[in-house]
């Protein structure tokens, strides 16, 4: 009853502000109760799934009268069992926010000055698509370039789909080659199939708590009570109460590190070292798994030292009948070459069950094949780390050397495995380090069993025939006969991509014509010549693409669409962003609110809903086992689907051009998109088992699909016999685990698999040669370096209260997280005279910006850590100076995307140096809770808004 | 951290307690035999301390309804509410003692209200610091407030008096008893304020320094001292009114310093909500 | 009368603040009001030899309820039945004599309504037994537990039940306060600190 009651006080408190409508002036509570008992509010319950961040927990939202009162989490929730963090529950107030805005709006007065007027959404859609159009007859469709969303978005798929449908290269986002993009072609190119990274549904046996086998996990600058504040949180606890033991290796005191059974507190971006030496001890002391090593990774590959890929032996015994050869030439199961132990001497290498192996391999070795000294793929990865030892390895690492040994000790001889985060991924060493993590648990012999974090958590994942893989789900070799599914021959291969070529010919289309346009728009792709795994994901190099907004070249960019939150927090270089940006002819902006970058850039602003508008079956709906409808609960206004809007975007584009033919492909949109509701219900429908989609979210129930704990571990796939009569193995090329990464070695020589059967080389014939194995290298501004102009080093880790660009305008995370920390030792805060709390101004070799400084011993001595922030106070209109509120507090101001990881592209934001000194406080911040009251929910009772009332 | 100063509270004890001491000081020398238009005087300025006090508290209470809620529950003998007992006391001795110079000739009857006035003042000034013995503030919870809250009082509550009764022709206040008593009052303020400044301890007295310096010692000792000395020395009675106004001030500005330190220092041994938005949540030197 | 009171296991706690904003919500708390909030005690030591833990607080249920013996009205009170401490705002008359006599600084004043509030246990979920507070229900690190101490099958018991003694804590109380609310830290994760 109290509940009840106190709630209906909400509700006539914001009725009373909202409406003017005097209900509870005078009357107490009890007398507001009564008023509403007379016309008692429809109270409901619906299921639905968090979009605060991509892992989807559970939960229970409550309305009544359709307006939402209150969200909680579901109890039934495999891992999260009724926790939500702070960002699914701020869902309530960003809903309806006053900054959420509910209707398309176009800009009037100049950019920067925030004033815009409403219009309808067909007349939005028709200025984007007049101005797509002119673009387009202009320069071609590679003036339109795309702003896709990292790891936030509500949905990757279609922004691809749309700039393969329009033909349009450039796309940039802030995760992509900063996120994830490396693990996710390290899965598929060393194993072919998932990776160590905790997102993306990865590294979960140590949540394994029905059939628990793991004893120690290493969490590599991996901070997931923060990165996933609910369930992994819930998990990790559930986990260590268990008893698994936690090696952490992180710079930072982290959550996961004040827990740890074994904290190695690196030194920022000393990781590679770090690896090595693991590498250097494990192989010297043997505490390897010989027997996986030799049969089922492809280490005791001999290597050609020309070519740097493992010799086949029909490239040395041309005569040499692979015995496990596919005789229909369809899968592929190549026979390589070894120095085999027993018959001391360089055999062939066929794939067979270990137990039947004509050879014992042996995987630390070097041979004389046909004149040539090879190395074995093992013996390559040794002499990388040869020279770490323990305590080379604490020298670079600065962690001491006891301290180390006991780690490597506690993860060589127990179940265990690597579980990593993002944090090498935005820095130059991304490669190195996904390939070396992933090649650690490989050499351990970590693999597909239980108690390890590298195997394939789902039922799927059995196989029937040689396991396959083609590096997008997108059906690229079906429509355009462009790239090469992994586990198919070469011959296959080629098939079907004359297959897809005479497809289009007997619909009347060139098809030679068309796939020449597809290759031709994938080579577009700014940055891809030298950085070619940019294309596993359809991006672009990030200098590249602003450097052709300033100049023109190699094309001209004249519309920008952009579907993330702020680019300007979450990227480098946002002054010459900036910049850049200004020569844009037209630029629309989808997102749920407004940000810096509607302020600053954007003509157009289409308003997208919020996760509780937003209903979705497939998109960001899966955590663990279980799978969530996505319910529209509420709706606010005008806002829309991005799903729709994208479509009908490009919709509008090819009646401006005149026909969808005048696109590359309008068709392969409906690769993950739709055009109405209508058209998808009946597919999401029979994904959930209902007869109508609208009708099941109608009865607000929790339809759940869960996949039994018993179904969803499997292990040893790769020993299923399957219909050629061998193991299945692996979806790679050897079909063998590849911690040698032949795959990178093929990508950066033609871009392989990306446009096969074309070839992607500079027009001199070279190309870049990208390591196959993890090798030492560090950040090029590193803390080894002596740099009395900049003494400190910069890195981040998540903090739970904010996702991205998300929630700065979230009052209740507001008041408890106003302005970014600057974490500092209290060392160096004393040096520099800042106390707890004080203002500094922190810079690098390209730009400044100021924190609030946060003493913690949490970190080194020399080392600062600070999220990225932006503030969207300063566009309110209450300001006195209006700014796009990127530039105050933003990390990304000193950070850099000059010097990349050459094979993914990725951009240094966290590992760099700076100074750091005591500052005045940036003006116009709010930093009081009280401050946050004009972001408080004003829209409870709003299906409509005045015109005006929807912005800032 | 410490509470936020509650300044009703602040003007509340200091207005109040000065003028129930004010009116003591006019039951004593009435007692010696003051005119009964001088004492008028005073009553009536301490009476309309003592009002002014008591509204500046219920400024304090959310509301005014507040106020009378507290009079429901006068029994309940909290520090609020024997504040209430004493204000309603005090306030009827007051207006008692004025009827009976105005209306009842007879000396007895003065006598014995003001007399009672007399210790009612006192005490008065007295609760308004006892309320605020808390065991759960250190700072907080010795004799030594009250007693600096009587003393600080006293001894404004006395100047006031001085100034007042010679100004309107008193000659009481001009002899060597109440002039003795006036200087043993400002002793009493300086020793009972001295005595609560080393519960402190000098390191958390001197928190807000210049309220220290200026507020406490300055006003609140020195010049009350300093005047209560030069008002034994034989003054005409415009300079001893100029001298007793000086006290006055100086009494009612040191009274409040001591006032407004008690807030300042008023952190209970753990203020978790307070700390956690000043420090961002951090407890750093543990 | 029934000991209810919340048990906070300190070893799973992960300071995300999740707690804070789903009592705000529950009990719709303006800006800059808390029922809770959560310290970060340390890091304490010398990078990297270091320990940190995090401390969730609210009302701890005081055995000897300061706030309820300063009241002047009884607004203030002990619940008979459930034995918790709760504010009648029917009763307060907004003194704030409770915030001053709370040792731990947990209650809060509303302005708007001029009345003491504090954390209630969520009574109006709880009351009835059917529910957790909400702080609870969301939490995630599952590090809040609600119930009797005195019903050994109670969730704080089982809680508790777990650990040794070395391991369980209370807030200190140099006045005899004796609050109920029981951390659970294990010298493994970090060593209690008495603040006081
Ligand atoms: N210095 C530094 N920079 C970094 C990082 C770092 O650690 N340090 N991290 C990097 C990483 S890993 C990434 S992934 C990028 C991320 O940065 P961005 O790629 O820009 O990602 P988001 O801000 O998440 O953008 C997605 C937007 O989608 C919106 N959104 C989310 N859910 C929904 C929904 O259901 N419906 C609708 N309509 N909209 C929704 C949100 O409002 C959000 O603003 O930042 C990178 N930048
Ligand atoms: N609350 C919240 N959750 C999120 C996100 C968010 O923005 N907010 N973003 C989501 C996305 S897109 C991603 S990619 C994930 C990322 O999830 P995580 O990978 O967990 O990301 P972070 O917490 O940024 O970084 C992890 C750790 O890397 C450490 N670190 C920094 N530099 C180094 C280094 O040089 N070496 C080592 N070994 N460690 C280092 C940091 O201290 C931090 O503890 O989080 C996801 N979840
Ligand atoms: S962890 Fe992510 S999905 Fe889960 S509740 Fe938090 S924001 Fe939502
Ligand atoms: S919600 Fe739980 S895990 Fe998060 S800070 Fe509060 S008690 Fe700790
Ligand atoms: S913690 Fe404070 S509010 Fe709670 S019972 Fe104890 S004294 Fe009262
Ligand atoms: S504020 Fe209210 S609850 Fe607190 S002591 Fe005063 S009357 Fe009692
Ligand atoms: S029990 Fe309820 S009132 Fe108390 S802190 Fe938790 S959510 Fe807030
Ligand atoms: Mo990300």
């Amino acid at each position: 009853m109290a509940a009840r009651k106190s709630s209906y006080g909400k509700l006539a408190h914001m009725a009373q502000k909202v409406q003017g409508i005097d209900w509870a002036s005078d009357a107490s509570l009890v007398e507001a109760d009564e008023q509403f008992a007379r016309s008692a509010p429809l109270r409901e319950r619906h299921h639905s799934c968090c979009h605060g961040c991509y892992n989807c927990c559970p939960l229970w939202v409550y309305t009544e009268d359709g307006v939402v009162v209150k969200i909680e989490g579901d109890y039934d929730g495999t891992l999260t069992q009724g926790c939500l963090c702070t960002k699914a529950l701020n869902q309530q107030h960003l809903v309806y926010s006053p900054r959420h805005v509910l209707h398309p709006m176009r800009r009037v007065g100049s950019r920067g000055g925030n004033d815009w007027e409403i219009v309808s959404w067909d007349e939005a859609y028709d200025i984007v698509g007049e101005q797509m159009a002119l673009a387009t007859r202009k320069y071609g469709p590679y003036s339109i370039m795309v702003g896709a969303g990292g790891g936030g978005t509500y949905g990757n798929v279609f922004q691809r789909v749309t700039q393969d449908a329009i033909g349009a290269p450039v796309c940039i986002s802030g995760g992509g080659c900063q996120c994830y993009l490396p693990a996710d072609c390290a899965g598929q190119w060393m194993r072919g199939g998932s990776n160590n990274r905790h997102e993306g549904n990865n590294a979960r046996e140590m949540w394994n708590a029905w059939q628990p086998a793991m004893e120690c996990v290493v969490l590599w600058g991996a901070q997931t009570s923060a990165s996933g504040a609910a369930y992994a949180a819930r998990a990790n606890a559930e986990m260590r109460e268990r008893g698994i033991k936690t090696i952490v290796i992180d710079p930072y005191y982290t959550e996961e590190a004040a827990k740890a059974d074994i904290w190695l507190p690196i030194r920022p971006m000393g990781d590679i070292a770090m690896l090595l030496g693991w590498f250097n001890y494990i192989i010297a002391n043997k505490l390897y798994d010989e027997q996986f090593c030799k049969y089922w990774t492809n280490y005791p590959f001999l290597v050609d030292p020309d070519t740097r890929l493992p010799l086949k032996a029909e490239e040395v015994w041309p005569d040499y009948v692979n015995p496990s050869a596919d005789p229909n030439d369809v899968y592929d199961t190549p026979a390589y070459v070894c120095f085999d132990a027993r018959t001391n001497s360089v055999q062939p290498f066929p794939y067979t069950a270990p137990e039947d192996s004509p050879v014992d391999p042996v995987v630390f070795c070097e041979a004389e094949v046909n004149g040539r000294l090879c190395k074995s793929a093992g013996q390559i990865q040794w002499e990388a780390c040869e020279d770490f030892t323990l305590e080379k390895t604490a020298e670079l690492t600065w962690v001491d050397a006891d301290t180390i040994e006991r780690a490597i000790k506690l993860y060589a001889t127990t179940l265990s495995g690597i579980g990593t985060g993002q944090f090498a991924d935005m820095s130059e060493l991304s490669s190195n380090f996904i390939f070396g993590t992933m090649a650690l648990d490989m050499l351990c012999g970590k693999v597909n069993k239980p108690g390890v974090v590298l195997t394939e958590q789902k039922p799927e994942s059995r196989h029937t025939a040689r396991p396959t893989h083609f590096w997008c789900n997108r059906p690229y070799q079906e429509t355009f006969g462009i790239g090469w599914t992994v586990g198919l021959t070469e011959g296959e291969n080629l098939r079907r991509s004359q297959a897809a070529v005479e497809r289009w010919n007997a619909k009347g289309v060139d098809g030679k014509a068309k796939q020449q346009a597809f290759v031709d728009y994938q080579l577009a792709r700014l940055g891809s010549l030298e950085h070619k795994a940019v294309h596993q994901w359809q991006l672009n190099a990030l200098a590249p693409v602003r450097e052709a907004l300033l100049t023109g070249e190699p094309y001209k960019i004249s519309v920008r669409w952009e579907q993330s939150g702020n680019k300007y927090c979450v990227m480098s270089n946002g002054e010459q962003w900036n910049e850049a940006y200004a020569n844009i002819d037209f630029c629309v902006h989808q997102q749920p609110h407004m940000t810096s970058t509607t302020i600053e850039d954007a003509d157009l602003f289409l308003p997208m809903q919020e996760w509780l508008e937003f209903e979705h079956a497939t998109e960001t709906t899966t955590q663990f086992n279980q799978t969530f409808m996505r319910k529209q609960i509420v709706h606010m206004g005008e806002t829309e689907d991005p799903f729709i809007c994208v479509t009908r975007i490009v919709d509008s584009l090819c009646e401006k051009l005149g026909g969808d033919d005048a696109v590359l492909c309008r068709d392969f949109q409906f690769n993950g998109t739709y055009r109405t509701k209508e058209d998808i219900y009946p597919a999401w429908a029979e994904m959930f088992g209902v007869k109508s989609w609208p009708e099941a979210v109608k009865h607000s129930e929790d339809h759940t699909l869960t996949v039994p704990i018993d179904e969803l571990y499997q292990f040893y796939q790769h020993l299923d016999i399957v219909d050629d009569g061998l193991p299945a193995g692996f979806a790679t090329l050897s079909r063998k685990c590849e911690p040698y990464v032949t795959m990178a070695v093929l990508n950066g020589r033609t871009g392989f698999p990306y446009h096969f059967p074309y070839t992607q080389v500079a027009a001199d014939g070279t190309w870049p040669e990208y390591d196959a194995v993890c090798t030492y290298k560090e950040q090029s501004e590193n803390m080894l370096q002596d740099d009395p102009d900049f003494p400190f080093y910069l890195t981040t880790g998540r903090v739970a209260h904010y996702h991205h660009t998300t929630l700065r305008t979230a009052p209740y995370s507001r008041e408890l997280i106003p302005v970014p920390d600057m974490r500092i030792n209290p060392r160096d805060a004393a040096d520099l005279g800042v106390a707890h709390g004080d203002w500094v101004e922190l810079s690098s070799r390209r730009g400044a910006t100021r924190g609030r400084a946060y003493l913690t011993e949490g970190v080194r001595p020399g080392v600062v850590m600070m999220e990225r922030f932006y503030f969207p106070e300063s566009y309110d209109h209450s300001t006195k100076t209006m700014s796009g509120g990127w530039r105050q507090c933003n990390v990304n101001l000193m950070a850099r995307d000059d010097v990349v990881n050459d094979n993914f592209a990725s951009a240094s934001w966290r590992g760099y140096r700076v100074n750091v000194r005591k500052a005045e406080a940036p003006e116009g911040l709010w930093t009081e809770p009280e401050q946050f009251q004009p972001l408080m929910p004003s829209r409870t009772f709003e299906s409509r808004t005045e015109e005006g009332a929807c912005h800032a | 951290m410490a509470p936020k100063i509650q300044w009703p509270l602040v003007l509340f004890s200091m207005l109040a307690g000065c003028g129930g001491c004010c009116f003591a000081f006019a039951g004593v020398a009435g007692a010696l035999g003051e005119s009964t238009t001088v004492t008028l005087w005073a009553t009536g300025i301490s009476l309309v301390l003592v009002v002014v006090g008591a509204v500046c508290s219920m400024m304090h209470l959310a509301t005014p309804r507040h106020a009378f809620a507290a009079v429901t529950h006068l029994l309940s003998f909290s520090g609020i509410s024997v504040e209430l007992i004493m204000l309603g006391v005090v306030s009827a001795l007051m207006a008692a003692y004025g009827a009976a110079c105005l209306w009842f000739d007879n000396e007895l009857v003065r006598l014995v209200l003001g007399m009672a006035g007399a210790l009612a003042g006192v005490v008065l000034a007295f609760v308004t610091g006892h309320g605020y013995l808390i065991s759960s503030k250190p700072t907080w919870n010795t004799k030594k407030l009250p007693l600096a809250y009587t003393g600080t009082a006293l001894v404004a509550g006395g100047f006031l008096y001085a100034a007042v009764s010679v100004a309107t022709g008193g000659v009481w206040a001009m002899e060597l008893p109440v002039k003795l008593l006036l200087a043993a009052c400002a002793v009493f303020s300086a020793v009972t304020v001295a005595a609560y400044l080393g519960h402190l301890g000098m390191q958390t007295a001197k928190k807000n320094p210049t309220l220290f310096w200026v507020g406490i010692v300055v006003c609140g000792l020195v010049v009350p001292l300093a005047c209560a000395a030069i008002l034994l020395a034989p003054l005409p009675s415009m300079a001893f009114v100029a001298v007793a106004a000086v006290g006055f001030a100086a009494a009612m500005a040191g009274g409040l310093s001591l006032r407004m330190l008690m807030w300042i220092v008023g952190a209970g041994f753990l203020f978790f909500f307070e700390d956690a938005q000043a420090n961002r949540s951090a407890i750093l030197n543990c | 009368m029934p000991r209810k009171c919340l048990v906070i296991n300190i070893d799973r706690c992960t300071g995300c603040d999740s707690c804070i904003v789903s009592c705000k919500f529950e009990n719709h708390l303006p800006l800059g009001t808390f029922y809770n909030r959560v310290m970060q005690v340390g890091p304490t030591g010398t990078y990297p030899n270091i320990e940190r833990y995090n401390l969730p607080v609210q009302c701890q249920q005081c055995t000897h309820a300061r706030c309820v013996e300063v009241c002047p009205t009884g607004a203030s009170y002990r619940d008979s039945e459930s034995g918790i401490v709760l504010v009648n705002e029917a009763k307060c008359i907004g003194c704030q004599y409770c915030l001053y006599a709370c040792p731990y600084g947990v209650r809060s004043f509303s302005e708007e309504d001029g009345v003491a509030r504090k954390c209630t246990l969520c009574q109006h979920l709880t009351a009835d037994g059917k529910a957790d507070p909400a702080c609870v229900h969301n939490c995630p690190g599952g590090a809040r537990f609600y119930g009797d101490l005195d019903d050994p099958d109670s969730a704080v018991s089982r809680e508790l039940a777990k650990y040794d003694d070395e391991c369980i804590h209370t807030l200190g109380a140099p006045e005899g306060e004796e609050p109920l609310t029981r951390y659970i830290l294990s010298p493994s994760t970090a060593h209690w600190k008495e603040l006081v």
